[in-house]
């Protein structure tokens, strides 16, 4: 038995309930941190976002289907309250509706750290310029290097597509850092 | 956890550029934030304690209600609106109150005016009676002696007559051309000499 079909036997026990929640944060905070932090750019953001996965992980663990891989359910989670708080960000911003990814490549800018000469920067610059649903193919495929097979299950989305998709998402970010 | 390297599997996606770039995280963390975020979030969900103020977030997790608040909730509901239908009196639209109020004052107004008039008449009839006992005669000769309001300069009386000066009547012949004159002394009032 791996760890996590462990970690869930032991969620479904009151006795173990919380040290196994516990355990299951502590494995997986950083890898949705990330995930998360590199879709909002902003650390409070990140924290928002992250508080509220781990809160539905709390709320629908007890129903979570074991066909499914534990951390595919996770990342499905975080990259939907992702998307759930772009959306709302828009709607809140006085600004049109297409100015959400300038905000969050202004974000970028805005970090005490950003250098503009580091291709570090300069990739996360080029990831806000993707369409948010291409940006999250990109990040599970280039920073997580989900399985397409995973993924697919993480985006409900076919593998051709999501190959496809990644594909012109790395064409995309050649092409901005190189003029950029 | 599923193993890494995935890509690696797949060199067409292979990217030089992207090779090239490191993938360790450029932002920064708040130094301990990842120690005590599991305990934190495990005390919060499960109400045994509340989020850190560094971990507060718009939906921290750990606003509660009283105990039992939510026991026999839907009966206690059914409860409040039941009550909510007994009668408890006549309400009277608004529109219909200014109606009402508005009658009032015009009644209110009619019975102060009936009532004034009745004082002014009240006054009035002794004043008319005492004129009754005074002769026709005494009046009139009183209303003679009293100045008429009007141009000071012409002096007539409303008993005595119109009385003219000599200047008053030659400028109103003047009105009149001589033939009219000769006419109206030869048929009106021929002269005898």
């Amino acid at each position: 038995m791996d760890d996590d079909k462990l970690l869930l036997e032991q969620f479904k026990k009151p006795e173990t309930k919380e040290q196994a929640y516990t355990a299951i944060v502590r494995k997986y905070q950083e890898k949705l941190y990330w995930h998360i932090r590199r879709m909002v750019v902003d650390h409070d953001d990140a924290n928002d976002v992250l508080q509220n996965t781990f809160i539905r992980v709390w709320n629908g663990l007890a129903n979570f289907r074991e066909d499914a891989k534990l951390y595919t359910w996770l990342y499905r989670i975080a990259t939907n309250e992702c998307l759930s708080f772009l959306e709302q960000q828009k709607r809140k911003s006085a600004l049109p509706l297409d100015s959400g990814d300038e905000n969050l490549s202004n974000k970028i800018r805005a970090d005490k750290y950003f250098d503009a000469g580091k291709l570090e920067w300069k990739l996360q610059l080029a990831i806000q310029q993707l369409p948010e649903k291409q940006r999250v193919v990109f990040m599970l495929r280039y920073y997580e290097e989900m399985p397409y097979e995973e993924m697919s299950r993480v985006l409900e989305t076919s593998e051709g597509s999501l190959k496809a998709s990644y594909h012109h998402a790395v064409r995309k970010i050649e092409d901005f850092i190189l003029n950029h | 956890m599923e193993p890494k390297n995935d890509i690696n599997n797949h060199p067409e996606e292979r990217s030089e550029l992207l090779d090239s770039i490191s993938k360790a995280p450029v932002y920064q963390v708040p130094e301990g934030y990842f120690e005590h975020l599991p305990e934190a979030l495990t005390a919060a969900v499960t109400g045994a304690g509340e989020l850190p103020s560094w971990l507060e977030g718009p939906l921290s997790p750990q606003a509660k209600v009283p105990p039992g608040y939510f026991d026999n909730f839907p009966q206690k509901m059914l409860e409040a609106a039941r009550r909510s239908e007994a009668p408890k009196g006549k309400l009277v639209p608004l529109v219909r109150s200014f109606r009402y109020a508005a009658a009032a004052a015009i009644v209110v107004f009619m019975f102060l005016g009936l009532w004034k008039f009745q004082q002014a008449y009240n006054t009035a009839v002794p004043l008319y009676a005492s004129f009754e006992k005074i002769p026709d005669d005494e009046l009139v000769e009183y209303v003679d002696l009293q100045p008429v309001a009007g141009n000071g300069d012409l002096a007539y009386t409303n008993s005595g007559g119109i009385t003219f000066s000599e200047e008053d009547i030659m400028a109103m012949l003047e009105d009149y051309s001589s033939q009219e004159l000769e006419e109206f002394l030869r048929v009106e009032a021929p002269v005898t000499l």
